[in-house]
């Protein structure tokens, strides 16, 4: 910002110039000094690829499941540009530090802006502690705080579509703890608005969460962690799905009211021969989650009950047998409630007996830690009707500029 | 006689909670340990993130680091960006306010030291260039001197947190450099004859070792820092250096053997692992790093 005493700096200097060099280079330097030295780390993630999957991406559904358009899938066919996020971080005193992330991706041939992070986060609390307020991805599960980016296969796993519709970011604020105890434990609790599914936005507090972990070494070259987590939010006439009103072809409509409470246990295993993780590294991982709601659906002409429990998991282990290259195998299984009101029979939530189920294999190039190159194949079964999917994508995915630290 | 009974249970019962509390100190590599142990002796508690078969850029934050990270008094690092992939990520979570950066428990060795390949005009570099830390070489430990350096900064650090036992501390550091000096003019007239001799070192890592030994470090396994050894490029090391009078191929404890054997093969030249940190005892690792030069 120009400043009077900026203003007579650089007139000085500029005056001084004239004269030597070296005044010029100065004052230069002091001017760029104070308008960029507290720039936030400034970082764009740039995601895109090739699709080519047997369905059409506009009739894509998972049975059982009122799922809407999820995000944590590609969306596009032929070559495609994904979720490109842009992220400003940045300490702001030694109180605060913050971080802002815009994705910029593009649903059904519009360009959307999102904003999924605008959150201040406490510095040096103590005790452990950190609170985290604002716009942000709740601890929840192991990925739903973690960038789409962030994950080694290109699509999130089928309960995270069906329970959290891809990922969930909201307003609020979360608390977390890491006790002091030999081995690590940490503890989590947090009130959200309820902006998006599995909640609606309707509250001015619509969800509730809590977490626990516990992790250790198993010895020099394993270490593992393993989560609970309980959501529970209290949606009133939730529209299908993600909660985009993006339009699509025949979009549900039907409504929730009622309880929903969602529960989830993660896993996850790690390990490198001797815990040098350059050469060589597995990483093992599996989430189990369960949702019960309570409530009635609203079909425009009757409020049928609905009071069901839905089940899905997934187990994946991800290989780099060489610096450089990876491979991975993930599963998908959900069991959604079958015993549905008369009312629903024919719905998106009727899934006819099937149990939707995925395998993805994925090939894995990453020359540096900012950027890679991937090849994947999934065989989606997603509905009785539907026959199953053949999913290819080749995905590019690069990291510009700041490069945050990643969590375990 | 009931009041000094009285008395003597009482100190047996209260002497936990009286007695000094050792400072905690998590020290991000082994040599930070080690000097940690030479200086705090049994006042403090270390612990070291990593082992000597670990590459410290490439760290996990994994929980036990986060347990440990949550009681640490200080945090004893390189610095330089040398820990930024996973350091970042255990402060914010688990660091209390003291080992935050800029705070007074938070040591990063190099900022104590001249460092060497400094960028002096950041906008010249990029990301093509590898792995490149723009403050300097952050693999200050393997110049003993500039560890004597550390070790005295790090005294006045830890005597400043833990006034109680400053005398002690500074006690330790005065042993500590009395032998020190020693075993460095040992170790220089044991590597006298090093001085001048070519070196192909597997990643930029010996950088402060060659400019205390005047080796040559002509050039890396490694075509940028970080970017794993490709066969064009060792092609090209081969036809660059067969006859250029190289000493030695080295590479550290936690690095690969692979590249280095087979440029050995092609040149004709010994290759050695060389030992890079130990939490016990930094002494022997000079030792054995100027006995596998020779």
């Amino acid at each position: 910002m120009l400043n009077k005493t900026n203003t007579a700096i650089c007139a000085a200097a500029l005056i001084a110039s004239f004269n030597t060099a070296n005044a010029q280079t100065i004052s230069d330097a002091y001017a760029s000094f104070t308008d960029t030295k507290f720039n936030p780390a400034l970082s764009v993630v740039l995601d895109g690829g090739f699709a080519s999957t047997k369905s059409d991406p506009e009739d894509y559904s998972i049975a059982g499941f009122d799922v809407g358009e999820p995000e944590g899938r590609v969306e596009g066919e032929g070559f495609y540009a994904g979720h490109n996020e842009i992220t400003a971080s940045s300490n702001i005193d030694d109180k605060f530090y913050g971080q802002a992330t815009l994705v910029i991706a593009e649903h059904d041939g519009d360009t959307e802006i999102e904003l999924e992070e605008a959150y201040i986060q406490t510095l040096g609390l103590g005790y452990g502690t950190t609170i985290k307020a604002g716009r942000m991805l709740p601890v929840f599960g192991y990925l739903n705080e973690r960038h789409l980016h962030q994950d080694f296969f290109v699509e999130r796993p089928l309960a995270y579509q069906v329970f959290l519709g891809g990922h969930m970011f909201d307003d609020g604020i979360e608390v977390s703890t890491i006790l002091p105890t030999e081995t690590y434990s940490e503890i989590g609790i947090g009130a959200f608005r309820g902006a998006n599914y599995p909640a609606t936005s309707d509250e001015g507090v619509g969800l509730y969460k809590a977490h626990a972990r516990v992790g250790g070494d198993i010895d020099e070259s394993t270490s593992w962690r393993v989560g609970a987590h309980y959501l529970h939010a209290e949606p009133k006439a939730r529209a299908a799905g993600a909660g985009h009103a993006h339009g699509g072809s025949t979009p549900s409509t039907l409504s929730f009211t009622g309880d929903s409470d969602l529960y989830a246990v993660e896993a996850k295993l790690e390990w490198g021969p001797n815990g040098n993780n350059t050469e060589q590294n597995l990483e093992l991982r599996a989430e189990y989650f369960i949702r019960q709601e309570d409530g009635n659906y609203d079909d425009g002409t009757d409020t049928p009950a609905f009071d069901g429990t839905a089940q899905g998991f997934y187990a994946q282990a991800a290989y780099k047998f060489m610096p450089e290259w990876s491979i991975g195998a993930r599963y998908d299984h959900l069991m959604p409630e079958e015993d549905i009101d008369a009312d629903l029979h024919g719905t998106s939530l009727d899934a006819e007996g099937h149990e939707p189920k995925a395998s993805t294999f994925s090939l894995q190039y990453a020359p540096s830690e900012f950027s890679r190159i991937r090849a994947s194949y999934a065989n989606a079964d997603l509905s009785a009707e539907a026959p199953t999917d053949h999913r290819f994508f080749i995905n590019f995915q690069v990291s510009l500029g700041a490069h945050g630290a990643h969590k375990y | 006689m009931k009041l000094n009974l009285l008395l003597i249970i009482g100190a047996v019962l209260f002497a936990p909670i009286l007695s000094h509390a050792k400072i905690n100190i998590f020290a991000c590599e082994p040599e930070w340990a080690y000097l940690a142990n030479q200086i705090g002796g049994d006042s403090v508690k270390t612990f070291s993130a990593t082992t000597n078969k670990q590459n410290p850029h490439y760290i996990s934050a994994k929980p036990s680091l986060m347990a440990k990270m949550r009681r640490a008094d200080i945090v004893f690092c390189a610095g330089s960006a040398l820990e930024s992939g996973w350091l970042p990520v255990l402060l914010k979570a688990a660091g209390s306010a003291q080992v935050q950066p800029g705070n007074i428990g938070h040591f990063m060795a190099s900022d104590y030291v001249q460092k060497l390949e400094v960028i002096d005009n950041p906008s010249l570099i990029d990301r093509s260039m590898g792995d490149i830390h723009p403050e300097g070489n952050p693999h200050v430990h393997l110049d003993p001197k500039r560890y004597l350096q550390i070790a005295a900064k790090f005294t006045q650090v830890l005597a400043n947190i833990d006034k109680d036992n400053a005398a002690q501390y500074q006690s330790n550091l005065a042993s500590f450099t009395k032998q020190w000096q020693n075993h460095i003019a040992r170790w220089q007239t044991a590597a006298s004859q090093l001085k001048g001799k070519k070196i192909i070192a597997y990643h930029k890592n010996y950088t402060y070792l060659a400019d205390w030994l005047k080796l040559d470090v002509v050039a890396t396994l490694e075509p940028k820092p970080g970017i794993n050894p490709s066969v064009q490029h060792l092609s090209n090391l081969v036809t660059q250096y067969q006859n250029a009078d190289i000493h030695k191929i080295i590479y550290a404890s936690h690095e690969s053997g692979k590249a280095a054997k087979w440029l050995s093969n092609k040149i004709n030249i010994e290759q050695v692992k060389l030992p890079y940190s130990d939490k016990d005892n930094m002494v022997k690792v000079f030792d054995q790093i100027i006995e596998l030069l020779k």
